[in-house]
């Protein structure tokens, strides 16, 4: 797992700069935790809790996007190891 | 694009592709490396960049969803060349696939372990196939406007090709 994540991030890391470059402070991080604060479920959470989420810096944004995408990519690998668990029940 | 910040840009993916992982296996976080691994790595490395910077070129901007979708169609043409050799190879060719987490607890199929190696490298197959088909769905519904959240839809399909192409690698580099 070390090599996988420390591989998907070396590589990210041009692609990154390259959108840095050209979007700068409107990177693809930042957009991509503006489009997580928008997803309907997670803006209600957040309005329940009385968070406002106008003004978030960048910063944050890109934090909360990347945990998302750690959080979705944990998940992932759980549903294949419930997999891998199902198929070793059917071949024992 | 500032040269400097590009170099630097590579110095790190060299850094975290072909050096890290060295210092992975120091700390005990990854199976030994087989011999000559950094080479795979460093053209693996060299590879990539040379198409982010390409991708980049041709289409005015970096798009991520189409990096990720293009990584999955690689470990799938990649995987099904190495199934190809496995099935009429008599030994087994890829015995770093045990070193992959996920497939290490897969059961065994058979008492051969070069039928179970041809089995391991077909469920990763599956996987790659599943990849592309996610990634595909989603570059698809991106390129026609019909995605909500479209940038974080695009960052989570480059890293879903980067983690399948990353297993792939993993079994190329480590020992059985």
């Amino acid at each position: 797992m070390a090599f996988i994540v420390l591989f998907a991030l070396g590589i990210l890391v041009v692609p990154l700069a390259l959108d840095f470059s050209k979007h700068g402070k409107n990177n693809i991080l930042r957009r991509s935790g503006r489009d997580l604060l928008e997803y309907q479920p997670v803006r209600r959470v957040l309005a329940s809790l009385h968070v406002a989420t106008e003004r978030v810096s960048t910063v944050a944004l890109s934090v909360s996007s990347l945990v998302a995408i750690a959080v979705v990519g944990y998940l992932g690998l759980k549903v294949i190891e419930l997999f891998v668990e199902v198929a070793s029940i059917f071949v024992k | 694009m500032n040269i400097y910040k590009l170099l630097l840009g590579v110095l790190i993916t060299v850094f975290l592709v072909v050096a890290a992982p060295y210092g992975a296996v120091n700390l005990g976080l990854m199976a030994p490396m087989a011999e000559k691994a950094w080479l795979v790595l460093l053209v693996t490395a060299g590879g990539l960049i040379i198409k982010s910077l390409v991708g980049d070129v041709v289409a005015g901007e970096f798009l991520f969803y189409k990096f990720g979708y293009d990584n999955c169609v690689m470990t799938l043409g990649a995987l099904l060349t190495a199934l190809a050799l496995q099935l009429v190879a008599t030994v087994d060719l890829f015995p770093g696939l045990s070193n992959v987490a996920i497939l290490s607890s897969l059961p065994a199929f058979s008492t051969d372990p070069v039928a179970n190696r041809s089995t391991h490298l077909f469920t990763l197959l599956i996987f790659a196939l599943l990849g592309t088909l996610l990634t595909g769905r989603i570059a698809a519904a991106i390129k026609h406007d019909n995605a909500k959240g479209k940038d974080f839809l695009s960052l989570l399909n480059s890293l879903v090709g980067l983690v399948l192409l990353g297993m792939y690698v993993l079994v190329l580099v480590t020992k059985g």
